[in-house]
């Protein structure tokens, strides 16, 4: 169900009614439960057994974690919580890769495998079942009584927690530890209105309006018919698509972190004004930060982080970040994505322990982290690895000028973005004129917009993630 | 803050509002060949029609057919860019009054309806609220209308002839010579053509007179085994004798860019010799 339909703000308005009529913790949970599978089982119904599979799986390993005192058995349990979930991660994303590249067409097992189906939002519930299950282990979040007498408790805890709409198919990824602190009764009263406003009007203005519009721009990106554009073509479009994976994806996170504020939910934020980075570890501190934090916390730690030399270091940095590659997608376009980014936290770092700093205007830094970080999108858009070098070599051999109305229409989409990064290091919001003045106009604009120029609508991009 | 935000939002529809009547009615405000197709499906279900107009249903082929006016009766174009005949059937249906002429395009046959494109034309709630509040139609996008008026332009196709020269249309030649040369599935075809006929015989009943056309295509497209098929498939479930037929008329006397797409000059000699066609025909 999108964010964008008339079915999901039905959803929405009968749910939130429902939420604070209802007076119990359970009940609210309850309630949340349900409008979030049927939320996800919308619109492929069988897919929803996986989810409830995925729940069921993580509830057993967490409650055996909690109920054992013996420290070598908690272990064991948490490694296979820890596998399991990779596993159904691994079986349902990656099996068309595997019989795409080990097995031969004619081969049965190649057949079965390119047959799974990618069940939507695996990748952000799954890792969160491995979130719940590292923190019990860790004992930062389940306790040991509460969680033994009343085992119903818990199930319906971890089932809110992994299936809460809002969240579930494009994140942010939440943490155990951060989550289920939360769940607790919530009331009318407390809602954060001007909070979640924000959140909203800015996500649905991001998506609709930027990113729903610039998608259809960006199509004549595809193989082969970018073949046929000038080189200013090519080279905006590539801004235009940077700018609408950023639309499209804050956008959601916004929305999602939004509507979570209605129900008395606090999300991380995912994005914090990423393309104004001046390095490439400030951009992954600002990009996707619940999947960044995740994977510095669970694998890089785990790998050993910064703590055994600096080669040590470079090896975790590409190893962390090509899986993170891998995360995203299920080809090996995506690997070598996040071996270029980890390759370019590599070398930053390389550059920074020796001292070798070429960039010293601020600016310049930015705009270098922009361009290689936009080139890298071309990955997503082109996940045919020889197509995206294609492009890269059309930029050089095509004619320069061609259809300047394009041109045009994509760099007025783009220009939003460029003002709210802007905004956010230019604008004092303490200043009464931007409370009184410049906020509520900006906000009157998106509403406006969101009304009268929103683009055809289309699935978020990190859906297929 | 939140109020004031509102307050903002309200106060600039009511300008806008204003603001679109005073617009150039043939200004181009399309953005996206999916825009262009809404502005002219919601231009079909707004505008008042008189029960003798024309309506065009089709694929791109048809959506730069020039033909305006025939006998002094209004022709609404509804060929859409990257869709077919039923997306321009659905909006007919979907308007409250029909046309006393239908033009069906017989050439890209094979096109799957666009559900998503229905559900955004004809949604009851949307719809009716477009209806009553044009400043909500595609049309009048901010944008949209930004450009119009920066662009000055009252047409937005790009239909050069000299576009034939670009690689990339050879290889779109290329591709249709290929897929013209392997014909088409005839079950399926069959299926979709007893589909499509339900619907021309629902319109033929309610007083629509109907006519089939065929555009010229490149000359290796013409005869190709997918053509051919096409065609006997229509006889076969349209008889002749039931149904009238414009022939396609010689495709070397055309050019086309990509093999399937008119280009500029062609595309007016086609349409002045349609409207000929046509103005014979017309009951």
């Amino acid at each position: 169900m999108l964010f964008t339909s008339a079915a999901f703000l039905i959803l929405l308005v009968v749910t939130f009614v429902a939420y604070y009529l209802i007076p119990s913790q359970k009940g609210q949970v309850g309630l949340l439960i349900c409008a979030s599978l049927v939320f996800y089982a919308w619109n492929f119904p069988t897919l929803l057994l996986l989810l409830i599979a995925s729940i069921l799986t993580n509830w057993g390993i967490s409650y055996v974690i909690v109920s054992t005192l013996d420290s070598p058995r908690r272990k064991l349990f948490a490694t296979l919580g820890v596998a399991l979930n990779l596993s159904i991660l691994a079986f349902f994303k990656y099996s068309p890769l595997i019989g795409e590249t080990f097995f031969p067409d004619t081969s049965a097992i190649g057949d079965f495998l390119l047959t799974i189906p990618l069940p939507i939002g695996i990748s952000f519930f799954t890792f969160q079942g491995i979130s719940l299950v590292v923190d019990t282990y860790r004992g930062e979040e389940l306790q040991r009584t509460e969680a033994t007498d009343r085992p119903m408790g818990l199930l319906a805890n971890i089932a809110f927690y992994l299936a809460f709409f809002p969240q579930l198919i494009a994140g942010p990824i939440v943490k155990a530890h951060d989550f289920l602190p939360q769940i607790r009764r919530k009331f009318l009263r407390d809602i954060d209105w001007e909070t979640a406003f924000r959140f909203m009007v800015t996500g649905y203005f991001l998506k609709m309006v930027i990113a729903d519009n610039l998608k259809d721009y960006t199509y004549w990106m595809s193989y082969p018919w970018f073949q046929n554009l000038s080189v200013a073509d090519l080279l905006v479009l590539l801004l235009g698509y940077s700018v609408q994976i950023f639309a499209d994806f804050a956008g959601y996170s916004l929305i999602a972190i939004g509507i979570a504020r209605l129900f008395g939910y606090v999300l991380m934020d995912n994005f914090d004004f990423p393309y104004i980075a001046k390095s490439f570890s400030e951009f992954w501190r600002r990009w996707h930060i619940s999947l960044s934090t995740f994977l510095k916390e669970y694998l890089y730690f785990a790998l050993g982080g910064n703590r055994h030399g600096a080669l040590k270091t470079y090896r975790n940095l590409l190893l962390t970040m090509v899986l993170g590659g891998l995360w995203h997608g299920a080809a090996w376009s995506y690997a070598v994505w996040g071996a270029y980014h980890g390759m370019a936290l590599a070398l930053e770092r390389l550059a920074r322990d020796h001292g070798f700093r070429p960039l010293t205007n601020i600016w310049l830094r930015r705009l270098w982290v922009f361009g290689v970080v936009t080139v890298g999108w071309l990955l997503f858009r082109l996940p045919e690895f020889g197509h995206a070098i294609l492009y890269l070599q059309k930029i050089f051999t095509n004619q320069p000028f061609g259809n300047l109305e394009r041109l045009g229409l994509v760099l007025v989409y783009c220009l939003p973005v460029v003002f709210y990064h802007l905004g956010y290091l230019y604008l004092n919001k303490g200043k009464t004129v931007y409370r009184s003045i410049i906020q509520p106009l900006a906000y009157g604009l998106m509403i406006f917009l969101i009304f009268t120029n929103a683009g055809s609508s289309g699935d978020f991009i990190y859906f297929q993630f | 803050m939140i109020f004031r935000a509102i307050l903002a939002a309200v106060a600039l529809f009511l300008i806008w509002m204003v603001t679109i009547r005073y617009l150039p009615a043939d200004l181009d405000t399309s953005q996206t060949l999916w825009g262009e197709n809404l502005i002219h499906a919601q231009d079909y279900l707004y505008t008042e029609k008189a029960a003798t107009d024309l309506a065009i249903v089709g694929s791109s082929l048809s959506e730069n057919l020039t033909l305006d006016q025939i006998n002094g009766r209004q022709v609404h174009n509804l060929g859409f860019s990257g869709q077919g005949v039923n997306d321009g059937l659905n909006v007919i249906v979907g308007a409250d009054k029909l046309p006393g002429c239908l033009l069906v395009e017989m050439n890209v046959i094979m096109q799957e309806e666009n559900e998503q494109f229905r559900k955004v034309v004809l949604q009851p709630a949307t719809n009716l609220a477009r209806e009553y509040l044009p400043v909500l139609r595609q049309r009048y996008q901010p944008v949209g209308v930004l450009k119009g008026i920066v662009s000055g332009k009252k047409t937005t196709k790009e239909l050069n002839d000299s576009l034939q020269d670009r690689p990339i249309n050879q290889l779109s030649l290329d591709l249709k010579i290929k897929d013209y040369s392997q014909g088409v599935d005839r079950v399926e075809l069959r299926e979709v053509l007893v589909a499509l006929s339900e619907r021309i015989r629902w319109l033929q009943e309610h007083g629509v007179q109907i006519l089939f056309y065929e555009l010229p295509v490149h000359p290796k497209l013409c005869q190709a085994p997918k053509a051919v098929a096409i065609r006997e498939g229509f006889r076969s479930v349209f008889p002749p004798t039931e149904f009238t037929y414009i022939l396609q008329p010689q495709c070397a006397d055309y050019s086309t860019t990509d093999g399937h797409h008119l280009g500029e000059r062609s595309l007016d000699l086609y349409s002045d010799w349609l409207k000929q066609e046509i103005a014979l025909l017309l009951k």
